[in-house]
């Protein structure tokens, strides 16, 4: 199975360009797209579930022409949309067997025995009778994922689904979608660079509707690896130090800055070397000024 | 389609909305045709409250003032997709374009027809009803009820279509309600120009509730036809039904037409220029300027004004 994109761009009427000629190819299993908010992560996913049109570009997922064939495309996808709604006055169950008759399972038995694995795949089966209005963030997360697998998708697309989850309620989110990558294409766009350490064996990061990086994360940690050097500084030569060397984050710890800079050599002043992990590779790619190959 | 129909008819009917408007007309209605508190004076004289004319013409005065709870049926169901936030999911579903206006539409229009059912109930009750000034009854017929309420349907159907496509196509329930006003005006403005025959016939034409056809031709009714025959269907009526029930067909094929799955809509009027927003990770700290509070009456007035502008600028 593969979904290949190609020179996909699209520009709002406002002058925002959030794609530009991007192009991907994604195979079976998990797929991270990381980017920060307002990256273009969700125009690009809104594109391949069909809800939106692209102004150039093709997209195919094995024979289907997406952006043509979008009827045919809906029957094998399971979209999590980023801000989604359900109806309040109606319960998980109901809702949950309205899609299910709308994603073309006729059965009544088969029906009623699919949402009551679903349901209780995703914990949900004890609110099952509960207004879907009174559900927490986390059911609710829990009961889109349920509503995306319901017709058996090879596509799943996931627009950042842990937003704003406890950890416990991201954890048991997590759990769910690692299952899912052995026998589909799952694209998981995310700002949150533990998502795909966690679950993603391919990644790709945008920034502003460009495509910075596509690998494996592994590979892309080893691009950087022996080049990422970390201080923690005084507050006040916090400037300084951005002026002098290409600083890739900064954070706090215990109140201190420490800063992670991008270096192919030992810069000293007191900088010890650091293994570095995805999230030096994503800084890097959104603020550093080193272009970084992977091959 | 059968499936999205079943769903909007489950969906209404736990709602308690459809319950109390059908409860407002049916208890309007009663109240109406038991008290001497609304008195309409119909044609003079001793026209039976309980003759197919009676019952035709305040059935659809009932419906001309229920636009109101028409529009809140017809025009909501896809607007709450989209007020719901659930229209990528829906949306993504195999569900066919046809099949999810139509059911839609359909399980809103069955909510309609029960919910009008109301008016007709409430006066038969009414009339049935110990207390009810029973002089100048005609015998009572079941009949009399029914095709009165038949004859409201076509008007139904047409206000029902309009609401329809306002909803579907602006995704915005304010469109609906301006529609709504807009059908009033019409109403209104077609009316004041009633005095002369040729105009009186030519105002049924543009009165999308029917009233003034059936005024027409019912205008010169003797009581005794009036207690005995049913609510005309030929002249006026008919040719306020041939101009409108299409306009109400087109209205539901243009929704089809225009509408599309399509969940952002990239405005083709409103071209205004992206503010560009430049990301960093700088996080310098920065002194908060010093600002003095007043809590006084000057700052309530300022509260005030500040609410309305919002207001006006968000609605």
């Amino acid at each position: 199975m593969q979904l290949s994109i190609n020179n996909l761009s699209k520009t709002y009427s406002n002058g925002v360009e959030a794609l530009k000629n991007v192009s991907l190819t994604i195979k079976t299993g998990m797929f991270g797209l990381l980017g920060p908010n307002g990256a273009g992560k969700s125009t690009l996913m809104r594109i391949l579930a069909t809800l939106q049109e692209p102004d150039t570009g093709i997209a195919v997922f094995n024979d289907i022409n997406i952006l043509k064939e979008k009827d045919k495309l809906r029957k094998t996808l399971g979209y999590l949309p980023q801000e989604f709604g359900v109806y309040p006055k109606i319960n998980a169950e109901t809702l949950l067997n309205h899609v299910a008759v709308l994603k073309g399972i006729n059965k009544r038995g088969e029906r009623k025995e699919l949402v009551k694995a679903l349901l209780n795949k995703t914990n949900l089966y004890e609110q099952r009778k509960k207004n879907l209005g009174g559900y927490s963030g986390g059911m609710k997360q829990r009961f889109g994922i349920a509503q995306a697998l319901i017709a058996n998708p090879k596509l799943i697309i996931v627009d950042e689904p842990t937003a704003g989850l406890d950890p416990a309620e991201r954890n048991r989110f997590l759990n769910l979608l690692s299952e899912l990558g052995d026998h589909a294409v799952v694209i998981l766009s995310t700002h949150i660079v533990e998502d795909v350490k966690e679950l993603c064996t391919d990644m790709a990061v945008i920034n502003k509707g460009e495509l910075l990086l596509q690998g494996n994360p592994l590979d892309a940690i080893e691009s950087i690896q022996g080049r990422v050097w970390k201080k923690i500084i005084d507050k006040t030569t916090l400037s300084e130090y951005k002026t002098n060397f290409n600083v890739v984050s900064e954070k706090l710890i215990a109140g201190k800055p420490i800063i992670h800079i991008l270096s192919d050599t030992n810069p000293g002043d007191g900088f010890e070397s650091v293994t570095p992990d995805l999230e030096d590779v994503y800084f890097a790619q959104i603020f550093g000024s080193a272009e970084l190959a992977i091959t | 389609m059968l499936e999205t129909i079943k769903f909007e008819l489950q969906y209404r009917l736990k709602r308690p909305a459809t319950y109390i408007y059908f409860a407002l007309l049916f208890a309007l209605a009663m109240f109406m045709v038991t008290t001497d508190v609304v008195q309409v004076s119909i044609g003079s004289g001793k026209v039976a409250p309980n003759a197919m004319f009676t019952l035709t013409f305040f059935h659809l005065v009932f419906v001309a003032l229920g636009m109101l709870i028409i529009s809140a049926v017809m025009g909501v169901p896809i607007v709450r997709d989209f007020e719901h936030n659930t229209s990528s999911i829906i949306f993504t579903t195999s569900t066919k374009k046809w099949q999810y206006l139509s059911g839609r539409f359909i399980g809103s229009f069955i909510v309609v027809l029960f919910i009008f059912l109301g008016p007709i109930l409430g006066m038969l009750f009414g009339q049935l009803s110990p207390w009810a000034e029973k002089e100048h009854f005609v015998a009572v017929n079941l009949m009399n009820y029914i095709y009165p309420y038949l004859q409201g349907i076509p008007a139904l159907f047409i206000l029902g279509s309009i609401f329809f496509m306002g909803g579907a196509l602006s995704r915005k329930i304010t469109y609906v309600y301006v529609i709504g006003v807009l059908m009033i005006v019409l109403y209104l403005g077609v009316d004041s120009f009633t005095s002369d025959i040729e105009n009186k016939k030519l105002a049924s034409l543009f009165d999308p509730f029917g009233l003034n056809a059936f005024f027409y031709e019912t205008q010169y009714w003797t009581t005794a036809e009036k207690n005995s025959l049913p609510p005309p269907t030929g002249g006026i009526v008919a040719f306020y039904r041939m101009v409108w029930l299409p306009i109400a067909c087109l209205c539901l094929f243009i929704s089809y037409f225009f509408f599309n799955f399509n969940v952002v809509r990239d405005s083709k009027w409103k071209k205004k220029k992206a503010v560009v927003n430049k990301v960093s990770n700088q996080s310098a700290p920065m002194q908060l300027p010093q600002a003095s509070f007043s809590f006084g009456f000057g700052n309530q007035l300022k509260s005030i004004q500040n609410m309305t502008s919002i207001y006006f600028k968000t609605s």
